[in-house]
């Protein structure tokens, strides 16, 4: 088979100010060259094909949140404000006949079907959405919480799926990216389900998704900006400091969150600065710019039980201003989330904003390219991520040891390559924290790898390295690896964010 | 072109056949055979059947590896044989009578067939029962044998039309026959409709050679393709039942035969084991394939002309050939001259013009026609040419004829010979100060103060005029800079048929006062502008599409965003009477009323939604933005003031009636207040009639509502006031109090409540006089 890949040649990641869903300023665009990103496109189709759902001409279809019913239909909620419910999505071909529930809403980013109801996150709201008649159609819209203000236009709140006790997860985005003028703008909220609001968190500057990962923790996905040199995932700790202090201001309002933590200090680094303001929470999974997606949007965790290949339990998340989808393995390590990112699928139609595994196994993913610079070519489009049933040579997930790394494939490698360190390329760097926008890859060093260990089924490797670095991404570059079968990694670059050095 | 042996000289190595006797022979062993002779159609090769001089050597070699014959005879990488399709799931694909009639005799099976008799060796009766068992063995390994059902007549009519305009029949027969053709055989006796439409979603997992490319149907196009051709598909005939035994000796049947060399059966592919082309020898030819008898050997009912071809080609041997050769094979073997051009050959026959169409016709035969691959590998980018040819990219969707998918497999060779052949001078050098205002002249070209690049082409898909050319974002992914330059200098050069303009005939610009008219300069800003593709802005006339959202039937319409004067959280409501108004649930009021038409959302449904929905219809009465409801000590208490979003309100939502009709439903201090509004259509103009119902257990101060404020408030009779052109009745017998705040007059009503419970009800009308 031959496979092309490219990867981005540059290793720095450019302090742009780069305009996305969630961390707009000013509408001058510093346009970027986009052609040619993975590369891997046409040998991903192989093993995960994506199929379009079809959408009637009629209707604009801009996902911004999706779930499903009882019933076994899709619903969908929408940036213009409808809730769709969808029949015959997952079947094959997809046969959607759309039907809607409700609409007039403010761009719904967060959609949870509970007991009878939709849990709903638009913009100015969590509202409570239910069909009291039973004509197929939403008459009752109970306002659960308003408790947060907008002065600026870019004020965009971003809503989890019921946690299980029930609870909608809120993370609102500041009012620019470098202020909070209305009450509560940076903050995650709780909302209860009978309306009760638990302030979570402060510290966000610009969330385009929250939601768990498969231990049932909640997290959300932060963009490039002041205090966040690159994109990440991070866990939404209960009294945590996500990272950007402009929302210290609204420490009076909720007394439960504690007293106003102390300022960090601009240029320095989440390492440095998270021994001196006790709340800061490491992000958790660092996505390096450009390298993995400029824009992390929406994520769901695998969970059909391998109806989607070797990949269950994983989250997956997408990108809206590269129209891809990236896969992300979470791991505690002395009470700190971490863990790594994995380039997955590219070559989506549009810039996308959720998605959603199906009962059939399949992942559903929706969006829009409308607004700000986005590599899909369609102003908005339904696709489907369909499992073909061959298993593509892959890092299944990397977790930390205190002296390495444990590499799992998900096929064998060929034991005797795999067993020789200088087919590991690591190196490892971190990001400036910083009021600015933005950072450059800052800090590189290389490790040494001192010894690879295969295990006797050929699935995983155990690195010995010397020279890790405690809050730095480590980047695998994994290009010398091959099959038992010959064949190279599908994506042969891994980024895992180490936080914490377990204990020996 | 290597020199070949003319048709009228047949005289072939060593002089001992002649072409006369090698078809005396042919016919004497189809008699002899006494099987097959009267069905003998010659195996049917498209891209030899396009060519001037079909004996020659390169004919030939086209044969050579269309009928696979190095995938017995070894051969080097410019003999890559076609080899058959892969047979693992073919017993789920292919009803097992077909399969038994078409291996104990291919060419009168499916006449034209390339795959040759494998049984010719054996008796009659010992054939059928061979082929008896290789139908059984490949039957037995998939586990789901083809099932028939009828298909739907809509189905037939629909994949009618798509067979003879997706391109099929760039390669296939239309409905009316046409010689010439690739044949498609006895369709009707092979698959099921569900087979042959999985079959044509992706033919390329079945055949992996891409002689059969992939036309990037989607399902529905697929199974209706597939209706159209099984369209004279009759009732399924019984099917047999699994014959393990019988499955066994076909399995052994399919070693000993060496199927393997050809087809696939779970990735195994048997390697050649005949002599190696290199040492066949023609004068050797008693025997063999080639010979005309029919033996141990798989036979082909080649005809003169192929036969005197293939000898041609052996003669020659094949040493390497020159880059241009190569790909001039390539297009062959891949039929690709039956849609393109290059350097004067191939290209959409006379007869099957008619099968390719355009949807937009204002784009003149470019529209329609696949482009010329003349210089082609210096025209795309390589990427893309990748793109195109192993994904079947499109860039062209107003062609009605797609280009299909041919796969990774030989067609890539193309990908090193086109580039390496075709070239370009590069384009001057340019130079300029700073990239970003460059670009920026060259949106500005781009655009309708410019040169209008955007009247004809697509700017993400967007139409500005009429015309829907290629897409001005994936012009730098798809063509090379050095083509962009000399195409954009003189367009008719490389597309005669072009409607494009030439924008520096001479060299002098259209817009002299443009980076000083130069020409080089100005193209060059162009391609860095279209560098940028996807994430540059729009240039100059792409425009948005202005949006209405207006109440449809008898439903009102809802839109809960940011309204002037409002803020984010309005709730615009549209009544089909044709009267609207904006709620406020930040300061639980009624905000604003109109009449007419609802809003325009395009503020906050386009770009990055940052603007307002703004209502329609030019006449609105606005409302203090200030809670309705409050305590006061005396009625004429001033109002308090209004600062930000107060504490004591709290929206709680909304229950919409059949007809999607709001009660807001809110809580004031202790006082729970419903708020229903409900249009009336009147004979003398539309009015909205409110009913406001407030529950309190806490009878304290006294509760009074503001029902308006405006700078003039005029009574008409009792309890019926004008605010400007709006009329406001207050029903019942409730004490109305008008009163002077500022500059301000407002109407304010006492909520005087029983057990706990008041009701208010009020009906703005506006008169149909008004605009």
């Amino acid at each position: 088979m031959r496979t092309h890949r490219h990867h981005p040649r540059s290793l720095r990641a450019i302090p742009t100010l780069t305009l996305a869903l969630a961390c707009a300023m000013t509408p001058a665009v510093q346009a970027e060259q986009l052609a040619g990103y993975w590369g891997t496109a046409e040998a991903e189709a192989g093993y995960y094909r994506i199929v379009d759902v079809p959408i009637p001409e009629s209707l604009v279809l801009e996902a911004g949140s999706f779930d499903l019913l009882p019933d076994g239909r899709l619903a969908i909620g929408t940036r213009r404000g409808d809730i769709l419910l969808v029949d015959g999505a997952f079947e094959d071909p997809p046969a959607p006949v759309y039907h809607t529930f409700a609409s007039g809403l403010d761009e719904v980013t967060g959609l949870s079907w509970r007991d009878g109801a939709f849990y709903v996150t638009q913009q100015t709201e969590v509202t409570r959405i239910a069909d009291l008649d039973g004509d197929g159609r939403a008459d009752e819209f109970k306002t659960l919480a308003d408790g947060w203000g907008f002065e600026h236009y870019h004020e965009f709140s971003f809503g989890s799926k019921c946690d299980p006790e029930g609870n909608i997860w809120v993370a609102l985005c500041l009012s620019k990216s470098y202020e909070s003028l209305a009450k509560f703008r940076g903050w995650a909220l709780k909302i209860t389900p009978d309306g009760q609001t638990v302030p979570i968190a402060s510290g966000i500057r610009s969330p385009c998704g929250v939601g768990t990962n498969a231990a049932g923790v909640m997290f959300y996905s932060e963009s490039q900006g002041p205090w966040n040199g690159s994109s990440s995932l991070k866990h939404l700790k209960p009294g945590g400091f996500m990272g950007h202090p402009a929302s210290f201001n609204w420490y009076d309002v909720p007394p439960e969150m504690g007293p106003r933590p102390i300022e960090p200090n601009t240029n320095s680094r989440l390492e440095i600065e998270r021994a001196r303001v006790k709340e800061l929470v490491p992000y958790a999974v660092v996505f390096p710019y450009r390298k993995m997606g400029q824009q992390l949007s929406g994520f769901a965790v695998d969970t059909t039980e391998g109806r989607f290949g070797p990949f269950a339990k994983q989250l997956f998340i997408g990108d809206f201003t590269l129209g891809v989808v990236m896969r992300v393995t979470t791991e505690e390590v002395n009470g700190v989330w971490q863990g790594a990112c994995f380039p997955f699928r590219e070559e989506f139609a549009t810039g996308l904003l959720a998605l959603q595994f199906t009962p059939k196994g399949q992942l559903i993913v929706g969006g829009t390219n409308r607004g700000w610079p986005v590599r899909g070519p369609k102003p908005f489009a339904l696709q489907r991520v369909e499992w073909t049933g061959r298993t593509p040579f892959e890092v299944r997930e990397i977790n930390a040891l205190p002296d390495g790394f444990r590499l799992t494939f998900t096929r064998p490698v060929d034991r005797q390559v795999a067993g020789e360190v200088r087919r590991y390329l690591l190196q490892t760097y971190t990001h400036i924290y910083r009021q600015g926008y933005g950072s450059p890859e800052v800090d590189h060093t290389t490790p040494l790898v001192e010894r690879a260990d295969v295990s006797a089924d050929g699935l995983r490797v155990t690195v010995r390295v010397k020279g890790l670095v405690r809050g730095h991404v480590h980047e695998f570059d994994l290009a010398g690896l091959r099959s038992e079968n010959d064949e190279p990694l599908l994506h042969d670059r891994a980024y895992y964010t180490l936080n914490e050095i377990p204990a020996p | 072109m290597t020199s070949d042996t003319s048709a009228s000289d047949p005289i072939i190595a060593g002089g001992k056949w002649r072409a006369r006797s090698v078809s005396v022979l042919l016919l004497a062993g189809l008699l002899m055979s006494g099987v097959t002779a009267p069905a003998a159609v010659p195996p049917f090769v498209a891209g030899v059947e396009t060519l001037p001089e079909r004996t020659n050597s390169f004919a030939g070699r086209v044969l050579i590896t269309e009928l696979s014959c190095t995938a017995c005879h070894g051969a080097g990488a410019s003999l890559v044989p076609r080899r058959g399709p892969d047979l693992s799931q073919v017993g789920a694909r292919v009803r097992p009578e077909h399969l038994h009639r078409f291996i104990a005799d291919p060419a009168g099976t499916k006449p034209g067939t390339t795959m040759p008799a494998l049984l010719e060796h054996l008796p009659a009766p010992d054939r059928d029962q061979a082929a008896r068992a290789l139908a059984a063995y490949l039957s037995s390994i998939a586990t789901n044998p083809p099932v028939i059902e009828p298909v739907l007549v809509e189905a037939v009519s629909r994949g009618r039309k798509l067979y003879h305009s997706v391109g099929c029949v760039a390669c296939h027969s239309p409905e009316k026959e046409l010689a010439g053709s690739v044949p498609l055989g006895p369709l009707a006796e092979k698959y099921s409709h569900a087979s042959l439409t999985s079959f044509l979603r992706d033919p390329l997992a079945v055949r992996p050679a891409g002689r059969m490319p992939d036309l990037k149907l989607d399902p529905h196009e697929a199974a209706d393709i597939a209706a159209y051709l099984l369209r004279e598909q009759n009732a399924p005939a019984p099917t047999t039942a699994p014959q393990p035994d019988l499955a066994a000796r076909g399995r052994e049947l399919f070693a000993t035969h060496r199927c393997g060399s050809c087809h696939t059966v779970d990735g195994l592919l048997a390697k050649p084991s005949s002599t190696p082309l290199d040492a066949l020898r023609a004068d050797r030819a008693e025997e063999g394939c080639l010979s005309g008898r029919h033996g141990d050997w798989p036979v082909y009912p080649l005809s003169a002309d192929q036969r005197t071809a293939i000898h041609s080609a052996l003669r020659e041997r094949q040493g390497p050939s020159d880059i241009g050769e190569e790909i001039r094979l390539t297009l062959a073997r891949f039929n690709c001259v039956a849609c393109h051009d290059r350097d004067g050959h191939g290209g959409v026959p006379e007869v099957r013009d008619e099968y390719f169409t355009t949807r937009d016709p204002n784009l003149g035969e470019q529209g329609r026609l696949p482009p010329a691959l003349t210089g082609v590998g210096a025209r795309l980018q390589p990427a893309w040419l990748r793109k195109a040819l192993v994904q079947g990219a499109r860039s062209r969707p107003y062609s009605d004829t797609r280009m299909p998918a041919f796969g990774d497999g030989e067609v890539t060779r193309l990908l090193e010979w086109l580039p390496a052949i075709d070239r370009l001078p590069a384009p001057p050098p340019v130079t300029f100060e700073n990239e970003n205002d460059f670009k920026r002249i060259g949106r500005e070209l781009a655009g309708t103060d410019g040169l209008g690049c955007v009247v004809c082409h697509t700017y993400k898909d967007q139409l500005t005029g009429a015309m829907g050319a290629l897409d001005l974002t994936l012009m730098a992914q798809r063509v090379t800079r050095d083509w962009f330059h000399h195409y954009l200098a003189e367009p008719q050069r490389f597309s005669p048929s072009t409607l494009m303009p030439a924008f520096w005939p001479g060299g002098e610009s259209a817009k002299p006062d443009v980076l000083g008219g130069d020409r080089d300069r100005q193209i060059e800003a162009l391609w860095r502008y279209l560098s940028d593709g996807y994430s540059t802005d729009a240039p100059k006339g792409v425009h948005r599409e202005p949006l209405r959202l207006v109440a449809s039937g008898d439903e009102a319409v809802m839109l809960r965003r940011s309204y002037p004067g409002i803020g984010k959280r309005g709730i615009g409501v549209g009544y089909p009477s044709g009267i609207n108004l904006v709620f406020s649930a930040e300061q639980l009021c009624l905000a604003m009323l109109w009449p007419g038409e609802f809003a325009d959302p395009a503020g906050v449904w386009t770009s990055q939604g940052h603007g307002t929905a703004r209502p329609l219809g030019r006449a609105r009465i606005e409302f203090a933005h200030a809670p309705e409801l409050a305590q006061l000590e005396r009625i004429e208490t001033p109002w308090p003031a209004a600062e930000g979003r107060p504490q004591d309100l709290h929206f709680e939502g909304y229950r919409l009636d059949r007809l999607r009709r709001p009660t807001f439903r809110y809580q004031v201090g202790k006082t729970t207040v419903e708020d229903a509004f409900v249009d009336q259509m009147n004979s003398d103009g539309v009015a909205l009639s409110r009913t406001i119902t407030f529950r309190s257990a806490d009878a304290g101060d006294l509760l009074v509502f503001r029902v308006a404020t405006a700078t003039a408030i005029e009574p008409v009779a009792a309890n019926r006031f004008k605010v400007g052109p709006l009329e406001i009745v207050i029903a019942g017998d409730t004490v109305v109090t008008q009163i002077k705040a500022g500059d301000l007059y407002e109407l304010r009503v006492p909520v005087q409540s029983v057990n706990g419970k008041a009701v208010l009800a009020l009906e703005y009308r506006w008169p149909l006089s008004t605009p």
